[in-house]
């Protein structure tokens, strides 16, 4: 991990240089060459090249954002803080002086804290992310269906999510491998799988194809993995030398189910193969059936298993709003997927964070399941999920507290960029919508 | 107002509940529950005293008498509660206010506020037969309220009922309503929502009455006289300018329709008037003039001797014919002719001029007796027309969903010719584009979730509160209804979320609260203790305070 910051450390030092280096290389250059150049064609290439490194510099100046108390990571919060971002990381965190006033390039608000992390999206064209002939297909990626174009990302970004793990759909029982992305941006090349999917829901048991039921879905991940244990690692095809890599815990693994006889039959199927697993809650529209408050709460809690939760909406029952604050209290780790693209234009992330709460969840917990729980289990927590020196730049500033719906999200930051500006300065006259915000 | 039981597995419990407590005087009364009785509301028109016309906000603070004081002391019945802060509505959306009640104690009897005292004695509370709660020492913000309503649900009405496209004006709600239906029981403790409006239907273009439910009594108490309600158009169907324009006509129409059925009644009335005179008269005039056996009393009315349209058919005799024939030809039709005339001439010689004398007293004086009346012509009862007039009287709320700016127009334009008090623009999507123009019609606003369709379209975010703010800004009262079932809980966050757009708090809570019930058509009944500001996520119900008397999220009573 060391090594990995030293390295971007250097990268982001010779970001910062690169103006310097360019002016260096052709300083050199006209001292080599400076016999043959004529005065003529000296002065003309300063004269091309000074607009340009004046913008090249421009862009490297840092952005700094000061808020009236920033959440360091969720229960740790700092009062007046300023942070100083150059490249596409925190540079600089230290606290402003009471009463000091904010310069013009300074962006201010009230709160301050991290991109928030959604581990479960889905976004996009739901039968781009799995095989609808096969439902054995663990070595597909999901980032082979990833559209970083799709218009859809400016509204993700718009909820403060600033990283999120695409993730095959319900409808195979093993997908593919959830990859980590950041919305709107290009993919790393060859990163690491986050997780594989399985699921075991219905949306994955079809009449047309194997399994047909819940049992057989079973059957189904048992036979593979029993399979992989009669075969030489030489003989292993892509599938299995995928799944080889979730026995005994190498790999997550995320596995969707809804009714309690899901999540039971997941459960031995984690203890059987020794998995790191996680479930994931949740049908394509965010419903599960509220038994599992009742069966197997006490199963879960006794398990240490991890939940992941759907994003909460107006039309989530009273048990699925008071399933955060039950997990909370059982001690069962939590976190939330909040990204969804049927929002009806709200705030899914601050609207799930405000109606758990109302159920009595705490301000702290809510923040944590869409920052640093998600991030501890993408391991990431040492890149984005919380706000320290030398993290990812990825931010959200807020008019008050990110859970209190009251308070609205002016700024996120993503890699370092200003990605979405919805400071009251910048609003843009009404045109399409009371919200200022135009169609086109 | 009428009181029907929870059916199923409660009947003995609300049975025993309706016997035993007569209806709730809060049920009976016109003003808001939480208002002194110095401070006489009416909401649907100017302030009635002196002093909330000149300091509402002062005379809502008003410190109870000692004697007062004493008195609700000694009342069983009373409630004394310690609350951190309280928000009152008024019937001017500036004079809503969130006071802070300094350490006092408001004192109720039933759910109706009384005053409120900045100290009470501890030797008073002591022996005081009235109910002493200090809900600071549950949470330091107690923070109480009328309960919210929502002022469209879908509880207690099946999707089939609600569907139907054959309803009409005369169609109410409560003539189906299912209050045995569950799963509304814990919004009152959870949410704080205690009144709930039931549409009588969605689908068809005009629906009757729909219904205030009270959730917070057993037996659940049913206002069936809410507001009727018609729809031009809707995001889910599809529609052409046309068609739409076409509504609109239709309810011009039904108006004028309504006016006129509303003049032929008033025309009845006064024939009726007069008819029930002169048979006294005529009565009067047999009584003292007994008729004689084998007499007959005076016709109701002269028999006619003129046809229909004033001609007569005139005969010729053989003789006058035989006569004409004997004249030459070219003769013949002119004689003819001339003959007709001179005989019709004669059957419709003018009556005598009537004696200017004659008359009622003329025949008592004279002796002659008076023509029997005839009864006037009866208009026949239509419902509809009738549903109607209650709008046009003012007496009740016309709730018209419409979307687009044009129709919301079209409405105002309506609302504007048949002078209409009470109109609830429901939906509204493009209200936003002409906020002064409703704002000077007095018509309210009724936001749904719904209002952009979840499909279809490229949403734009936060429409609704963000619309709710800048309505709020241009003085036009907003509510807002779930259109669903659990949706309403989600009531209170929603409006969160337009005090993030600009909406301040107060505007927020009379939203949920006297701007909910106006457009309902009813009002609310019971109040809510929350455990800090309402709309902050982090407030939970503490307990409400119903006629019935005080209940305990926790369940403790």
């Amino acid at each position: 991990m060391i090594q990995h910051d030293t390295a971007r450390h250097a990268a982001d030092s010779s970001a910062a240089d690169r103006s310097t280096a360019v002016i260096l290389n052709i300083g050199k250059s006209m001292n080599r060459h400076h016999s043959r150049l004529p005065l003529a064609t000296t002065v003309w290439i300063v004269a091309t090249l000074t607009p340009w490194m004046a913008a090249q510099s421009s862009s490297l100046k840092p952005i700094v954002i000061r808020a009236e108390k920033a959440w360091l990571e969720p229960g740790k919060s700092l009062e007046r803080a300023r942070f100083t971002i150059r490249g596409d990381a925190i540079s600089e965190v230290d606290q402003f002086e009471k009463g000091s006033k904010a310069g013009s390039d300074v962006i201010s608000g009230a709160v301050l804290t991290a991109g928030f992390i959604d581990l479960h999206n889905q976004l996009g064209p739901t039968n781009e992310l799995a095989e609808k002939v096969e439902s054995f297909t663990p070595e597909l990626r999901a980032d082979q269906a990833y559209d970083p174009f799709d218009a859809r990302w400016k509204r993700v970004l718009a909820q403060g999510i600033t990283s999120l793990i695409y993730a095959p759909s319900n409808t195979s029982i093993a997908g593919g491998q959830a990859i980590l992305l950041r919305p709107g941006l290009k993919p790393e090349k060859d990163a690491p799988a986050t997780y594989v999917k399985f699921s075991l829901t219905r949306e994955a048991q079809s009449t047309y194809k194997r399994p047909t039921s819940l049992v057989g879905a079973v059957d189904y991940l048992r036979e593979s993995y029993r399979n992989l244990r009669s075969r030489t690692p030489r003989n292993l095809g892509a599938a299995e030398l995928i799944l080889a890599t979730t026995v005994g815990g190498n790999s997550s693994v995320g596995i969707a189910c809804n009714r309690p006889e899901e999540i039971q039959a997941a459960l031995e199927l984690s203890k059987e193969q020794n998995l790191d697993s996680f479930l994931i809650l949740g049908d394509a529209t965010g419903q599960f059936d509220p038994r599992i408050l009742d069966d197997v709460l006490p199963t879960l809690a006794k398990e240490g298993k991890r939940l992941l939760l759907p994003a909460l909406g107006s039309k989530s029952s009273q048990r699925a709003q008071a399933l955060p604050a039950q997990l909370a209290k059982q001690g069962i780790p939590f976190a939330f997927s909040a990204a969804s693209d049927r929002n009806n234009g709200i705030n899914k992330c601050q609207w799930t964070m405000a109606m758990a709460m109302r159920s009595g969840l705490s301000a702290d917990k809510a923040l944590a399941a869409l920052t640093t729980t998600p991030a501890s289990w993408a391991k990431i927590s040492d890149k984005a999920g919380s706000l320290y020196k030398d993290r990812q730049a990825d931010l959200c500033l807020w008019s008050g507290e990110p859970w209190d719906l009251r308070s609205r999200l002016l700024l996120v930051v993503r890699a370092g960029k200003i990605v979405c500006d919805a400071r009251p300065e910048k609003d843009t006259p009404m045109k399409d919508s009371p919200t200022g915000e135009s169609h086109r | 107002m009428t009181a029907i039981p929870l059916i199923g597995g409660s009947v003995g419990l609300a049975c025993a509940l309706a016997l035993s407590s007569p209806l709730p005087a809060a049920y009976q009364g016109s003003e808001g529950d939480l208002l002194p009785p110095d401070v006489k509301i009416d909401w649907f028109g100017p302030a009635k005293t002196k002093a909330a016309k000149e300091a509402p906000k002062a005379a809502l603070r008003k410190a109870g008498s000692p004697e007062l004081l004493k008195k609700l002391l000694g009342n069983r019945r009373a409630t004394f509660l310690k609350v951190d802060r309280y928000f009152l509505p008024s019937h001017k959306a500036k004079d809503a206010a969130i006071l802070d009640s300094e350490g006092g104690w408001l004192a109720f009897v039933g759910s109706r506020f009384q005053a409120w005292f900045p100290k009470v004695p501890n030797g008073a509370k002591a022996q005081a037969k009235a109910r002493m709660l200090d809900l600071t020492n549950e949470s330091a913000k107690a923070f109480l309220l009328p309960g919210l309503c929502d002022a469209d649900s879908r509880f207690f009405r099946s999707s089939s009922d609600l569907r139907d496209s054959g309803l009409t004006l005369a169609t109410p709600a409560a003539a189906s309503i299912a209050l045995w239906e569950k799963g509304w029981e814990d919004l009152p403790l959870t949410t704080g929502i205690t009144t709930l409006f039931v549409p009588a239907g969605t689908a068809a273009t005009s629906s009757g009455h729909g219904a205030l439910v009270g959730l917070s009594l057993r037996p659940l108490m049913l206002q069936p006289k809410g507001g009727l309600s018609y729809r031009i158009s809707s995001l889910g169907s599809r529609g052409t300018n046309l068609s739409r324009d076409q509504v609109v006509k239709a309810l011009d129409k039904a108006f004028e329709a309504a006016e006129k059925y509303k003049e032929a009644k008033e025309k009845f009335d006064k024939d009726l008037k007069e008819y029930k005179k002169k048979r006294k008269e005529y009565l009067a005039y047999y009584k003292k003039n007994p008729m004689k056996k084998g007499a007959k009393a005076a016709p109701a009315k002269a028999a006619s001797t003129s046809r229909k349209g004033g001609r007569r058919r005139v005969g010729l005799t053989p003789a006058e014919l035989a006569a004409i024939r004997k004249l030459p030809r070219e003769q013949q039709r002119k004689a003819m002719q001339d003959l007709m005339r001179k005989k019709a001439g004669t059957a419709q010689a003018k009556p005598a001029a009537k004696d200017p004398k004659a008359g009622s007293k003329t025949a008592k004086t004279s002796g002659k007796a008076p023509a029997r009346p005839k009864f006037p012509k009866r208009v026949p009862e239509n419902p509809q027309y009738e549903s109607l007039l209650s709008v046009l009287d003012g007496k009740d709320f016309l709730r018209v969903e419409a979307h687009r700016a044009g129709e919301i127009r079209a409405l105002l334009e309506l609302k504007k010719k048949h002078a209409l008090d009470k109109l609830v623009i429901v939906g509204a999507t493009e209200a936003w584009k002409l906020p002064e123009a409703i704002a000077k019609s007095g018509a309210l606003v009724l936001l749904r979730p719904d209002t952009l369709p979840s499909r279809g379209y490229d949403l734009l975010s936060e429409h609704l509160p963000a619309q709710a703010a800048l309505l709020s800004k241009a003085d036009v009262p907003v509510c807002f209804g779930s259109a669903g079932r659990r949706e309403a809980g989600s009531l209170p966050l929603m409006a969160a979320r337009a005090v993030a757009h600009g909406m301040s708090e107060t505007q927020a809570l009379e939203a949920l609260t006297k701007t909910a019930w106006l457009a309902s058509g009813g009002q609310g009944n019971a109040m809510v203790i929350f455990s800090g500001d309402p709309l902050s996520p982090d407030a939970r119900v503490l307990c409400v305070l119903d006629p019935m008397g005080l209940r305990h999220a926790g369940g403790q009573k």
